[in-house]
């Protein structure tokens, strides 16, 4: 099912972010939200995941599981890797993590995440989003703080993960838009 | 690095037992000077006297009498506490009931409390009432503070993932309210053996430690006094020491899990 906004107003800060708005995300497909800092590329993933109410206008087709990879990584500090990822995905077995986990070169350790660098720490949260698997798959410059050789590896997890699934992808690279080849909206 | 926080760790103990050490000298020199038992009893027969009520038939039964008591009336405390702050948490109409009862437990003296007990319970239940009134406030208002500063950027991520209640207390709102618990209990429990104490100094339950602190008082026995205020200091660091190290070790094990 695709996700439709229609008449969407929303205001942030004094500042108008979208006035009359309406746009339609193909079911199936990646689509890429590509804009400059501050045009509400972030607001406009929230209130499609309900976080945020749109001032008027609607937003249809969301499905009920959505995994998210939000700008922040969002891990409870004090747990393991294994830990964070297997309470979004309890079925998932350890050892399903840790092959996961080292597919984008992270080899987990049984340490809190709280003494990881920044980037293992963003790669446990690409791995518990592609392991939650869900209808619609919503990643919000997933990629950030990464080194280029890392980052390319997890792209292309990502991308193997979410085949056939619909995806929308914030970011403010276009070269990243283009490798997710589908639909591009400018902001 | 951890090598350097033991170092400083134990440099911190030993500064500490040089200041009691020294404060004990003081007090012995204080009494040696002074040449009054009645007045001021020298720490060394303060010891004697403890050794000499240790070995006494109903000092243990004494103990144990306060002991049971004041850690049921902390308990419940805790217990009323973590509840009604989840519920307060929860449903914030809560904390608005709530604040006239918190703000009267924080404010009204206990004395007036402890009398006000003693008109309604008997004497023997006085010090569990009394210990839960004192620890109630600052174990609620703590918890709630802690709930109330939980991550938003976490509790978001648990709306997504559509984590079950349990998983999100026991990985968000459990370490969460950690640091709030560790030092609101601190407190709370050396409020529970003041309090509990100071019940039964006035309400006289028989077989207390606070009856005997009451008899010491009447027959002017300074060196019982000091006794038995040693063993509730003892009392109250050592329970407040194996119970914060009890919390500690559950979350460390909490953690540790996968």
């Amino acid at each position: 099912m695709s996700i439709e906004i229609r008449h969407l107003n929303k205001s942030f800060g004094g500042k108008e972010l979208f006035q009359d708005f309406s746009y339609t995300f193909p079911e199936g497909e990646a689509s890429c939200i590509l804009g400059e800092s501050g045009c509400g590329k972030t607001t406009l993933l929230r209130m499609i995941l309900g976080l945020e109410k749109p001032d008027s206008g609607t937003i249809e087709g969301v499905p009920g599981k959505v995994s998210v990879l939000f700008q922040e990584d969002r891990l409870c500090e004090d747990f393991t890797a294994l830990t964070n990822i297997r309470l979004a995905v309890p079925s998932a077995s350890p050892d399903t993590i840790r092959q996961e986990l080292a597919r984008i070169g992270f080899r987990e350790g049984r340490r809190p995440v709280r003494t990881l660098s920044g980037g293992e720490r963003r790669r446990v949260a690409i791995v518990r989003s592609a392991l939650y698997g869900g209808d619609l798959f919503v990643l919000d410059e997933a990629f950030r703080g990464l080194d280029p050789q890392t980052r390319d590896e997890a792209l292309a997890y990502m991308r193997e993960k979410t085949k056939g699934r619909t995806v929308l992808v914030v970011t403010h690279d276009p070269e990243e838009a283009k490798i997710w080849n589908g639909p591009v909206l400018s902001l | 690095m951890q090598d350097n926080s033991r170092k400083a760790k134990t440099e911190s103990i030993i500064k500490k037992a040089s200041a009691v050490l020294l404060a004990l000298a003081l007090w012995q020199c204080a009494a040696m000077l002074l040449n009054e038992s009645l007045l001021l009893v020298a720490p060394t027969r303060v010891c004697v006297r403890l050794w000499e009520l240790i070995r006494e038939e109903g000092f243990w039964s004494s103990v144990f009498y306060s002991l049971w008591r004041i850690l049921l009336g902390f308990l419940f405390g805790a217990c009323a506490a973590s509840l009604l702050a989840v519920l307060s948490y929860r449903f914030p109409f809560t904390e608005t009931l709530l604040w006239p009862y918190v703000m009267a437990v924080r404010t009204v003296p206990v004395a007036s409390f402890i009398i006000l007990a003693l008109v309604l319970f008997s004497s023997s239940r006085l010090s569990v009432l009394i210990s839960f009134l004192m620890v109630f406030p600052v174990l609620y208002s703590a918890i709630l503070q802690g709930l109330k500063s939980t991550d938003r950027q976490l509790l978001e991520m648990a709306r997504t993932y559509r984590l079950p209640w349990q998983r999100r207390l026991g990985y968000i709102f459990m370490p969460q309210i950690k640091p709030f618990l560790l030092s609101s209990c601190t407190t709370a429990l050396g409020l529970a053996w003041k309090s509990g104490i100071a019940a039964e100094v006035i309400g006289i339950p028989d077989g207390s430690i606070g009856e005997r602190l009451y008899q010491a008082k009447i027959y002017l026995a300074t060196a019982d006094l000091l006794a038995w205020t040693v063993v509730i200091v003892i009392l109250s660091v050592g329970f407040e020491k194996a119970f914060l190290a009890a919390i500690r070790w559950a979350y460390a094990r909490w953690e540790a899990h996968e």
